[in-house]
C-alpha cells in the first residue's frame, strides 16, 4: 500500500520537477499548486512549490512556506531533499540539520537521516555532532565506514580545539582505542582505514608504532599510492630520527632516480643529521653490501654526488639537472652550516659548478631560476669573471653552432638553434641583473643597453614565428629586461616619462606576443602608476583570472580600479570577488562530505585548513569591507545606499589576528638586483600595513552603521513608517572611539616596496587629507546632533566646531588637487644616442604633462565630501525635530507675536549645508577643469579622425553602462540572496560581458590604426603609434573617472539643495 | 591551488572552478600529481582519475596535464603522464585516455611519442581562447598491460559529437 501511494505522488510531482528543472519555475508553481488541490496535505509538493516561489523572486513568500512545511515534520524522502537543496539556494545550510533532527527524533535508526544528518554537520563543521551521530549509525549499522566517520570526527575535534593537552590525552588516544580495539576484532578492511589509524599516530607522534604497523599486514593495504608503502616507511622513519636508515634509502632512490629533488633534499638533510653524529654500525649491514650504507662523512657524501655527477656526464644530451642541483645545493648548505669551505674543493668551485649547468642547461629558460638561490655562492671577485666565462661560452657555442653546415638544416632547426642562442644570451642579461651588474650603470649607459636589447629583440623574433602564438616567444624576455632597466631610471629621476616609454614598449611587445602575462601584469601595474585604470581593464580581462585567481591575484587591480575613480567597474570587480569567495564555501564544503562518502580521511584536515586559509583571506574581508563602503559613497540615491549599508555589512566583525594573506606575487619573475628584490619581509610587512587600512575602512563602515541606522529609524518614524529597530536608534560610540584611538596612532615608516610588489595603501595620503579626524568630527557632530534635545542646547552649540572641522578639512584638502591635470610643459628627454630608436621615440608632450597623482587624491576628496554630505541628509530629522519642538512650545508660551529665536546649532547645521554645498561646486569647478584637460589631451592626438572622436571614452561609457545594468542585478540578486545556485554561471555570463567590451575597444582600435597607416603613416612609427593611442586612452580614462565623480558630486548637491531646516 | 599561477596563466591552460580540483583531490587523490621546482615553485600538475565499467571500459583518464612555461623541454609532462600510467595499472585499467586540442600540435606529438593514439575526434569539444568558433579534440588512448589483445584502442565510429560523449 505505502509503495502503491509512493508511486502515485512520484507519478504527480513528476511535472513539477521537470518544469523546475528547465527553468520553467512559474509553470512549476502552477503545477504545484495544481497538486495541491488534490492532495492539499502533499508536503512535498509545498516543498516544490517553495523552490519554485523563491526562483520566481518571491523570497518571503517562499522562506514564510517552508517554515510552515517545517512545522510539521516531513519525513518522506521528496520532502527533505527537496527542503535541503532550497536551504542550499538561500545559504541557510544550518536549516538542513534541523529538518534532519525532526526526521531522526521520528525515527531514531533510519539509516539515511542518520547520514543525511551526518552530513549536514560536516557542512558547519560541528564535530562533536558529527561523533555522536556516526555513533548511532554504527550502533544499528555497524559498517566499517560509519565507525571511521565518527573516529574522524574525533580526530577533528583534536586538531581544532586550542586546549593542546585535551587533544593528546583524550581525543587522540580515544580515537587510537576505538581503531585498535576494531583491529583485534580483525575488522579493519580498506587501506583509508589504515590511513587514518597512520594519520591518529602521527598526531601522537609514535613513530615507531607507525613503522610497526606499516611492517606488519597492515602496511599491505597501502597500494593506491606509487610506493605508498615504500614511502610511508619513508616518511615514518624520517620522523623516528631513524636518520642512517633514512640516508641509505634516499641514497638509494637518488641512484635510481637522480632527477627527484624531494630524494636530494631527503638525502641532504639527513647527511645533516649524521654529520659529526656517525650511526653505531650494524654488523650485519657491513656484510650485506647489496644494501647501501648511509653516508656521515663529507667524503662520502662528496664521492657519492661526484659519482652522480659522472653518470650523468656521460649522457650525451637530456641530461637530468637533478645530480647538478644536488653538488650546489650541498655547497650552499655547508656555506650556510659550516663557515669552514676549504673542504669543498673535491666538489669544485660554484664558479665552475654554475658555468658547467649553464653549458647543459642555460639554452632552457628554467636555468635562471634553477640557480638564481646558488648564484649566492659567488664571491664578489668571481662575479664579473663569472659573467666573462659566460659570454665567452656563449661565443663558443655559437661558433660551433655556425660551423655545423648550415645549409643542410631546414628552417624549424635553424630557428630552434637559434632559440637556444637567444636563451643563453638571455640566461646571461638575466644573472647579470641579478647580480647586480644593472646598479652600477650610468643613465646613458643603461639606456644604450637597453638599446643593444631591443636590437636584439627585434633581431630575434624572426625566430619563432613559426611557433603557435600560445608558446610565448623566446626574445620577449629582452623586452621584459628592458621594462626592467627602464624602471631601474624611473626609480632614481621619479620622472613618469620612463614610465611611458614602459607602456610604449610593453604594448609593442605585446602586439608581438599577445599571451605573455609577465608583460601584462607589468603594464597593469605601470597604467596603474601612471593614475590611468581604462587600459588595464581590457588586459586584466585577457588574462582570463578565474575562481582562486581571484583570491591569490585580485590585489593586481581590486584597489585601484576604485582608487582611480572607475567605480562601476570596481563595483563589478569586488561583485564577482565577492561571489567567488560564497561559491568557494560552499563548493569546498561539498568536498568535505565526498571526502567521508570516499573514506580519503587523510585529505579531510587539509581541506579544512585550505578552507579556513581562504574563508580567512585578508582580500576576501577587504573585499566585503571595501563593497559596502563604496556603495554607501558612490550610491546616489541616499536611500538605496543606507539600505545596502543596513543589509550588507558583516554582523561579525573582522578577526584580524586570524587573518591569512594569500597574494601570489610569484607571478612576475623576480630577476632584479638584491636591493630591488621583493622578499617575505616586505610582504609581511604590506600585509601589516593593509590590515590597518582594512581596520581603518572597517571602522569607518561600523561607525557609519551604527550612527546612520539610527538616523534613519529616526526618520521614518516621522513619515509614521515605525521600523522594526532593535537598536532604538541608540548609537554606539564603540567604533567611533576606536576610530579616535586609530587617529592618534603613529603611522610606521613608508615600507619602500619594488616596483612589482604590493601598491602601498592609501593610508598615507588619507593621513595628509585628515581623513580620519575628519571623519570621527563627523562622526562626533552627528552622534550631537542625534541626542539632540532642549536639555542640552549649550553642548549642541559647542558641535559646531566639529562640522567646520569637517568642511574645512575637505576644503582643505581640495585645494591640494583642484588646478587640473596637465602640468606645466615639459622637456622629453633628448638622447644623444641612436636617435630614432624605441627608447628615444618622442612622447607626445601632452602625456608627459598629465600629474599622476592627481585623480587619486580627487577620488579620496571626493569620498570624503559624499560620505559628509550623506550624514547632513541623514541628520536633517534630529535638527527639525528640535526646532518643531522649541517652535511648539514657545509658541504655547507666548502666544504668536514673538519670532522664535532659534539656538546657534540650527544656523549652524544651515551653515554648514551650504558649506557643503559650496565645496561641491568648487568640485564640480576642478571636473570641468578636468575635462578640459582631456579635450587638450584628446585634441592633441595625431591619428584621431572624425568617426573616432571620443571612441575611448564612449566606448568606457558603454562598457560602464553594460556593467551598471549587470551590476544593479547583481545588487538585487544579493539582496534577493538569489545568488547561490546559479552564481558560476552567474560569474561567467557577467565575465564575458565584461571581457566582450574590453576586446571589442581593442579590435576597434586596431581597424583605426589600419585606416590611419595610409594617412599618417609616414609620421608614426609603431611606438608613435602606441604613443598617440596612449593619449585617447589617458584622455578617455581621466574623463571616465570625471565624469563617475561628478555624476556623484551632482547627486549630493542635488539632495543638500533640499535640505532646509 | 594558491600558488600555481604561473602554471595556469598560460592562454591554454584552464582555471577550473575551486570544487573541481577539489572533487577530483577528495576522490581520486593518487591520481593528482604536482612536480615542484627546487626553488619550491610548481613547475607543472597532472590531474586524472580512473572511471568507467567493467569489464571492458574501466580506465584511466587524464583531466589536465600542464607545464609553467620556464619548465617545458625538461619532459616533465612525460614524467607525470608515466606516473599516472603506473597508477592506472595498479588500479587494473585497461587503458588511459586523454583529450587534447586539434591544434596542440607540441601536446599532440608528446602524446604520440608516450604511446598514444588518436581513438577519435570529438566535434566542437573545446571553447577558443579567442572567442573564436570551438574547436575539435583528439580523444587519445593507450592500452595497458591489462589489455592484452589492445582491443581498447579499436573503434567502431571515429568522429563523434560532444553530445555523443555523454
Amino acid at each position: 500500500m505505502a509503495t502503491a501511494l509512493n508511486s502515485v505522488n512520484e507519478r504527480r510531482l513528476r511535472p513539477i520537477y521537470e518544469q523546475l528543472d528547465n527553468g520553467n519555475n512559474k509553470k512549476a508553481f502552477h503545477e504545484a499548486e495544481k497538486v495541491l488541490r488534490k492532495q492539499k496535505d502533499l508536503l512535498a509538493a509545498k516543498v516544490l512549490k517553495t523552490i519554485a516561489l523563491h526562483r520566481m523572486g518571491k523570497q518571503q513568500e517562499a522562506f514564510a512556506l517552508s517554515n510552515v512545511i517545517v512545522a510539521q515534520e516531513p519525513t518522506d524522502e521528496n520532502s527533505l531533499q527537496g527542503l535541503s537543496l532550497y536551504y542550499k539556494e538561500i545559504q541557510k545550510t544550518e536549516l538542513i540539520s534541523k529538518i534532519y533532527e525532526a526526521a531522526v527524533k521520528r525515527f531514531p535508526t533510519n539509516e539515511d537521516y542518520l547520514t543525511h544528518l551526518f552530513m549536514s554537520y560536516v557542512r558547519h563543521e560541528k564535530f562533536q555532532e558529527m561523533q555522536r551521530v556516526a555513533m548511532t549509525l554504527y550502533k544499528h549499522h555497524p559498517k566499517n565506514p560509519y565507525l571511521f566517520w565518527a573516529i574522524m570526527a574525533i580526530v577533528l575535534q583534536a586538531k581544532s580545539t586550542s586546549n593542546q593537552k585535551l587533544s593528546e590525552t583524550m581525543y587522540l588516544p580515544l580515537a587510537e582505542k576505538m581503531i585498535e580495539k576494531h583491529i583485534e576484532k580483525g575488522k579493519l578492511e580498506a587501506e583509508a582505514e589504515v590511513r587514518l589509524y597512520l594519520l591518529i599516530l602521527n598526531l601522537l607522534e609514535k613513530h615507531e608504532k607507525v613503522l610497526a604497523v606499516l611492517k606488519g599486514d597492515l602496511g599491505k593495504k597501502l597500494t593506491s599510492e606509487l610506493k605508498g608503502l615504500a614511502f610511508a616507511v619513508l616518511a615514518a622513519e624520517e620522523k623516528a630520527n631513524r636518520w642512517d636508515r633514512v640516508n641509505a634509502e634516499y641514497k638509494r632512490l637518488l641512484n635510481e632516480r637522480p632527477d627527484v629533488w624531494n630524494y636530494a633534499l631527503g638525502y641532504l638533510n639527513s647527511f645533516f643529521k649524521l654529520y659529526g653524529n656517525p650511526p653505531a654500525q650494524e654488523e650485519n649491514s657491513i656484510l650485506n653490501k647489496l644494501i647501501p650504507q648511509p653516508d656521515y662523512t663529507l667524503d662520502q657524501v662528496f664521492t657519492f654526488i661526484n659519482e652522480l655527477v659522472e653518470r650523468e656526464n656521460q649522457y650525451e644530451w637530456n641530461r637530468s639537472r637533478g645530480p647538478y642541483l644536488l653538488k650546489l645545493e650541498m655547497l650552499l648548505r655547508l656555506k650556510m652550516n659550516l663557515q669552514n669551505q676549504d673542504e669543498t674543493e673535491q666538489l669544485g668551485t660554484p664558479r665552475k659548478i654554475l658555468l658547467q649547468y649553464a653549458q647543459d642547461f642555460s639554452s632552457k629558460p628554467c636555468c635562471f631560476h634553477d640557480v638564481k638561490v646558488y648564484l649566492s655562492l659567488l664571491s664578489q671577485e668571481d662575479v664579473d669573471e663569472f659573467i666573462k666565462e659566460l659570454s665567452d661560452q656563449l661565443d663558443e657555442l655559437t661558433e660551433s653552432d655556425v660551423q655545423s653546415d648550415l645549409s643542410e638544416l631546414t628552417t624549424p632547426e635553424i630557428n630552434r638553434g637559434k632559440e637556444k642562442e637567444i636563451q643563453r644570451h638571455i640566461f646571461i642579461v638575466q644573472v647579470a641583473r641579478y647580480l647586480g651588474k644593472h646598479e652600477l650603470l650610468s643613465l646613458e649607459e643603461k639606456i644604450k643597453l637597453a638599446e643593444g636589447y631591443m636590437e636584439r629583440y627585434e633581431k630575434g623574433l624572426c625566430y619563432s614565428a613559426d611557433r603557435p602564438l600560445t608558446d610565448g616567444i623566446v626574445v620577449d624576455a629582452y623586452c621584459v629586461s628592458v621594462v626592467w632597466l627602464l624602471i631601474d631610471i624611473f626609480t632614481d629621476t621619479d620622472d613618469a616619462m620612463w614610465l611611458w616609454r614602459c607602456v610604449g614598449l610593453l604594448e609593442y611587445g605585446l602586439t608581438n606576443s599577445p599571451h605573455n602575462y609577465e608583460m601584462k601584469l607589468l603594464l597593469i601595474r605601470t597604467y596603474c602608476r601612471l593614475g590611468l585604470f581604462t587600459p588595464c581593464a581590457s588586459i586584466y580581462d585577457s588574462l582570463e583570472l578565474k575562481h582562486i585567481q581571484h583570491d591569490t591575484l585580485g590585489y593586481l587591480i581590486c584597489e585601484q580600479v576604485g582608487n582611480l575613480g572607475h567605480f562601476h567597474l570596481a563595483s563589478q570587480v569586488l561583485q564577482v570577488a565577492r561571489s567567488f569567495y560564497v561559491t568557494n564555501n560552499k563548493d569546498s564544503v561539498e568536498c568535505l562530505i565526498t571526502c567521508f562518502r570516499n573514506g580519503t580521511f587523510h585529505k579531510i584536515s587539509e581541506l579544512v585548513s585550505y578552507r579556513r586559509r581562504v574563508g580567512n583571506s585578508l582580500h576576501a574581508a577587504y573585499i566585503r569591507t571595501e563593497h559596502v563602503l563604496m556603495d554607501l559613497y558612490t550610491e546616489c540615491d541616499i536611500d538605496q545606499a543606507l539600505d545596502s549599508l543596513h543589509e550588507n555589512v558583516d554582523p561579525e566583525r573582522i578577526e584580524f589576528e586570524f587573518l591569512t594573506d594569500n597574494r601570489d606575487f610569484s607571478v612576475i619573475s623576480d630577476i632584479n638586483p638584491v636591493k630591488k628584490r621583493l622578499c617575505d619581509e616586505l610582504i609581511d610587512k604590506s600585509f601589516i600595513e593593509d590590515k590597518r587600512w582594512l581596520c581603518f575602512r572597517e571602522l569607518l563602515l561600523r561607525s557609519f552603521q551604527s550612527i546612520l541606522y539610527g538616523a534613519r529609524s529616526k526618520n521614518s518614524q516621522q513619515n509614521g513608517h515605525s521600523r522594526d529597530v532593535d537598536s532604538n536608534g541608540h548609537v554606539d560610540d564603540d567604533y567611533v572611539q576606536e576610530l579616535e584611538k586609530f587617529c592618534s596612532e603613529e603611522l610606521p615608516p613608508p615600507p619602500q616596496y619594488p616596483y612589482h610588489g604590493p601598491h602601498p595603501t592609501k593610508l598615507r595620503l588619507c593621513f595628509e587629507a585628515k581623513y580620519p579626524q575628519t571623519m570621527v568630527s563627523l562622526f562626533r557632530y552627528c552622534q550631537g546632533l542625534s541626542s539632540a534635545s532642549e536639555d542640552n542646547m549649550q553642548q549642541l552649540d559647542e558641535l559646531s566646531d566639529k562640522i567646520k572641522t569637517v568642511y574645512d578639512n575637505i576644503k582643505e584638502f581640495l585645494e591640494t588637487c583642484c588646478h587640473g591635470i596637465l602640468a606645466e610643459c615639459k622637456q622629453d628627454f633628448k638622447a644623444t644616442i641612436n636617435d630614432g630608436s624605441m627608447l628615444t621615440e618622442p612622447i607626445p608632450e601632452n602625456l608627459l604633462r598629465v600629474k599622476t597623482g592627481v585623480i587619486e587624491r580627487l577620488v579620496l576628496c571626493m569620498e570624503m565630501f559624499s560620505l559628509s554630505a550623506l550624514s547632513l541628509v541623514c541628520m536633517q530629522p534630529y535638527v527639525l525635530a528640535v526646532k518643531s519642538d522649541l517652535q511648539r512650545k514657545k509658541r504655547k508660551k507666548k502666544g504668536k507675536q514673538t519670532p522664535v529665536q532659534l539656538p546657534s546649532f540650527i544656523n549652524d547645521y544651515q551653515a554648514s549645508v551650504e558649506g557643503m554645498k559650496e565645496i561641491g561646486a568648487q568640485f564640480t569647478f576642478a571636473m570641468k577643469r578636468l575635462q578640459n584637460d582631456v579635450k587638450i589631451i584628446r585634441d592633441s592626438c595625431k591619428l584621431s579622425e572624425e568617426d573616432d572622436e571620443d571612441s575611448a571614452a564612449e566606448l568606457d561609457e558603454t562598457l560602464e553602462n553594460k556593467l551598471n545594468i549587470t551590476d544593479s542585478a547583481n545588487q538585487s540578486n544579493q539582496q534577493n540572496n538569489e545568488i547561490c545556485c546559479d552564481v558560476k554561471d552567474e560569474n561567467s555570463s557577467t565575465s564575458n560581458e565584461h571581457s566582450s567590451n574590453p576586446v571589442s575597444t581593442n579590435n576597434e582600435n586596431i581597424e583605426v590604426f589600419k585606416s590611419d597607416e595610409e594617412i599618417c603613416g609616414k609620421d608614426l612609427s609603431e611606438i608613435g603609434k602606441i604613443f598617440d593611442r596612449s593619449l585617447r586612452i589617458a584622455a578617455g580614462s581621466i574623463l571616465t573617472s570625471s565624469k563617475q565623480m561628478q555624476t556623484i558630486i551632482d547627486a549630493r548637491l542635488k539632495s543638500l539643495k533640499d535640505l532646509k531646516v | 591551488m594558491l600558488k600555481f599561477n604561473r602554471v595556469n596563466l598560460d592562454p591554454l591552460t584552464e582555471t577550473y572552478a575551486v570544487g573541481f580540483y577539489l572533487q577530483y583531490l577528495a576522490k581520486w587523490p593518487e591520481y593528482f600529481m604536482v612536480a615542484e621546482s627546487p626553488s619550491g615553485e610548481i613547475m607543472g600538475y597532472i590531474m586524472g582519475k580512473v572511471e568507467g565499467r567493467l569489464p571492458d571500459d574501466w580506465h584511466g583518464h587524464v583531466t589536465a596535464l600542464s607545464i609553467a612555461g620556464d619548465y617545458r623541454r625538461l619532459h616533465l609532462a612525460a614524467e607525470l603522464m608515466n606516473r599516472l600510467e603506473e597508477v592506472s595499472e595498479n588500479k587494473k585499467a585497461l587503458f588511459v585516455d586523454l583529450f587534447v586540442r586539434k591544434s596542440n600540435q607540441v601536446a599532440l606529438k608528446m602524446y604520440e611519442k608516450l604511446g598514444y593514439v588518436i581513438y577519435r575526434t570529438v566535434l566542437d569539444y573545446y571553447s577558443s581562447p579567442d572567442g573564436d568558433a570551438d574547436e575539435d579534440a583528439y580523444d587519445m588512448r593507450k592500452p595497458t598491460s591489462w589489455d592484452k589483445n589492445k582491443t581498447s584502442i579499436i573503434t567502431q565510429k571515429t568522429i563523434i559529437t560532444s553530445d555523443e560523449l555523454h
